[in-house]
């Protein structure tokens, strides 16, 4: 077999080897605001800003961050839902020269402040919301965090007019509390100082924390190259003839959080990129979804399967006019392959399902939207990307394509290391700068990827990552717990879900599983949280008292496969 | 550093080893977190067992690591070491674990392996060097296999 034998199965004119621009991320605004000024650029709660008005807003943010003491080298947080502050602080950030540093509402407080720490946050954009903004309070202060610019559900209801508000005088006072309102970021003219990219291979855009098997989660350096090189990756495969998408005519809607890599890279900058219109959704809810992705006559649709899933079973999708739609795409987890089906039988549309990872800006690998398509893969490489496959024994040689082994990605879109952690980015690099992915699976004679398995300890929930080492450590604290092992089992909805067996300490008596949701409340982020728990006399063990997962798994297997089917 | 066979009197010396070990080599070795040790337990590993064979290692009067080998059947036995963290890079490991090797090899056993997460480098670094290789992945954790005679290994 070919060492890329992808490369005949590409739509054309579409092509592997296309020239990708990178450049600064936040050129893409610059020059969408140049194309589509006039265009509408975001929509939430029935407001909406052009291009034109979402790049001074940026511009205006930018002069506010550096009257903040932002610049390069500056690492600013955004903690955020998908409201407009999103946009304006990530662009205006980047213009100031800083660094953006993604936070998740999801997460657990412990895990907030490691991020804090080890990313050097030092200013913070939350909403003045309870769910978000005592978390960060608690932090000023007693961390590197010095400044909360804190925006308010109130500064939507005009935000697109703040584009042309007229100047006062600008955030440089921060109040005594470190709180700065998120209007006075904006009340500048919008004059900030340039500090042109020389370098986008090197310089870094993004820190997007990201989890392990062991420890706390590690941040993923993403230049501004490497999130530009995966804009033109994903535009590359689109590039079909006749065209499918049109810059400055698509509708997007938006629903996948701003704060995950997949929405900000193939969801806003993506779009940014094309001049599309993109709707604001602070969360998935299947009715609203459905609605919208009709009347809004939505052209371009990205999503986890589980919200595939959950808007299969909406009773009024069929009734709904969906032909605007012409590409939606499927990441995050799995895809089943039923869920695909249907989706095509109701909608009239085909998924895409793509692969990717944080580590890889997320681009990966994407189902060609023309041609060749098969049952069960995730795809071809996208453009640049070259893929191959390690022994899982052995990760120091390859295996040939078609057999199974590890899968490792080499491209423009490919992370500089983790921040701050040699060690960890050593271990996930070849000898010959391949990034190992921990996902396991084979490649077929035409460059399609089907992905088997996994040799990292990780379940994928509604599209996230979870790592049950950290649940088992959660769960351990327990003071009625001697023993827990987490695996995951099928979900029809999140795709897995955490089950914990557990071993009382002798006297013990048992909880149920929403007293330890109780207790694990502030110690797990919301996506890790157990969905079903079993209490065990003890735990299965090889001889010289190793826990055995696949015991476990095993057990679960074979109780599904006796359990009556569902009719 | 002596090395030689556990002994029932070893208990408050392996449950030492144990105790001078960090949470992410407890998880090692025993695959959950573990930070209490039940004596019951303890004792499994120190007491004379016709399925079990121990080492331990000292530096005077300091226990500084352990290694067992389970005894699955008469051919095949099933490797544990455990180093206190404070005994690291001293070849506490390698020592053990050639003592016990020997002591397989003594007893006419002709394969060992080991379970271990595929993060643990310490264990990856000895196996190599003693020279394991890794016979299955699974998920998370590789199986790794040593020969202990030159004769064709039997199919596992």
């Amino acid at each position: 077999m070919s060492e890329t034998p992808w490369i005949s199965s590409y739509p054309s004119p579409a092509r592997w080897d296309a020239p990708l621009a990178v450049g600064p991320v936040y050129e893409i605004l610059d020059t969408a605001a140049q194309r589509f000024g006039d265009r509408p650029a975001v929509e939430f709660m029935g407001r909406r800003a052009t291009y034109r008005q979402l790049h001074a807003l940026a511009n205006r943010a930018a002069k506010g961050f550096q009257q903040l003491g932002v610049r390069p080298g500056v690492h600013v947080g955004l903690y955020l839902p998908n409201t407009p502050h999103y946009l304006v602080a990530f662009f205006g950030v980047l213009k100031a020269g800083g660094t953006v540093v993604n936070y998740s509402p999801l997460d657990a407080a412990q895990v907030l402040a490691h991020k804090v720490e080890d990313s050097e946050t030092s200013i913070l954009v939350t909403l003045d919301v309870p769910t978000l903004l005592p978390q960060m309070e608690a932090l000023l202060g007693t961390s590197g965090l010095r400044t909360l610019v804190v925006g308010g559900l109130d500064d939507l209801a005009g935000f697109p007019e703040y584009a042309d508000a007229a100047a006062s005088n600008g955030a440089g006072a921060v109040a005594k509390d470190g709180h700065v309102p998120f209007r006075s970021l904006l009340a500048n003219e919008g004059a900030y100082q340039a500090y042109p990219i020389d370098n986008p291979s090197e310089s870094i855009a993004v820190l997007q924390y990201t989890g392990g098997t062991t420890g706390l989660p590690k941040g993923a350096v993403l230049t501004h190259a490497n999130l530009t090189a995966a804009m033109s990756q994903y535009l590359e495969t689109t590039r079909l003839e006749p065209p499918v998408l049109t810059p400055g005519e698509e509708r997007t809607l938006l629903v996948l959080p701003l704060f995950h890599i997949y929405s900000l890279s193939a969801v806003m900058l993506l779009c940014v990129r094309l001049g599309a219109e993109i709707i604001l959704h602070t969360r998935f809810d299947v009715e609203a979804v459905a609605k919208d992705l009709a009347a809004k006559k939505i052209t371009l649709f990205m999503g986890v399967p589980t919200m595939f899933t959950a808007l299969l079973a909406y009773p009024g999708l069929a009734e709904l006019d969906l032909t605007s739609i012409k590409f939606t795409g499927s990441g995050g987890a799995p895809l089943p392959l039923e869920v695909q089906e249907r989706f095509r039988t109701v909608t009239g549309s085909e998924l895409n399902e793509g692969w990717g990872m944080t580590e890889t800006s997320p681009s990966g690998t994407f189902t060609p939207m023309r041609g060749m398509r098969k049952a069960g893969s995730c795809g071809i490489p996208v453009p640049g990307a070259t893929i191959k496959f390690a022994s899982v024994t052995d990760p120091t040689t390859y295996v040939p394509l078609g057999e199974r082994g590890e899968i490792c990605i080499k491209g423009p879109n490919v992370m500089k290391g983790y921040w701050k952690n040699a060690q960890a980015t050593a271990d996930v690099m070849t000898a010959d700068g391949f990034l190992r992915t921990g996902d396991v699976g084979y490649m077929d004679a035409d460059g399609f990827v089907f992905i088997v398995d996994r040799i990292k300890d990780m379940l994928l929930c509604g599209g996230y990552n979870v790592y049950p080492r950290n649940i088992e450590e959660a769960i351990y604290t327990h003071p009625a717990v001697a023993e827990v092992s987490v695996i995951g089992i099928p979900d029809e909805y999140r795709g897995q879900s955490p089950k914990a067996f557990i071993a009382l300490k002798p006297g013990a008596t048992p909880f149920s599983l929403d007293e330890l949701k109780g207790f694990l409340k502030d110690k797990l982020g919301k996506h890790e949280m157990i969905g079903v728990i079993e209490f065990r006399d003890s735990l299965p063990k090889t001889a010289v008292g190793k826990i055995l997962k696949t015991a476990l798994y095993e057990e679960e297997a074979q109780r599904r496969a006796a359990a009556p089917a569902k009719v | 550093m002596l090395v030689r066979p556990i002994e029932p009197s070893d208990e408050d010396a392996y449950r030492a080893i144990l105790e001078a070990t960090s949470a992410d080599d407890r998880y090692c070795r025993f695959f959950h977190f573990v930070d209490h040790f039940d004596p019951e337990e303890v004792h499994r590993f120190v007491e004379t067992r016709a399925d079990m064979i121990g080492m331990i290692a000292f530096d005077g009067a300091v226990p500084m690591g352990a290694a067992h080998a389970a005894l699955l059947d008469d051919k095949t036995a099933e490797l544990a070491i455990v180093v206190a963290s404070g005994a690291r890079h001293l070849g506490v490991g390698t020592a053990c674990l050639d003592a016990l090797i020997a002591r397989l090899k003594e007893r006419g056993f002709r394969r060992l392996i080991a379970c271990a997460l595929r993060e643990n480098s310490p264990f990856e670094h000895l196996a190599q060097h003693a020279g394991f290789h890794v016979e299955t992945s699974d998920g998370a954790a590789l199986r790794w296999v040593l020969a202990l005679t030159a004769e064709p290994e039997p199919a596992s």
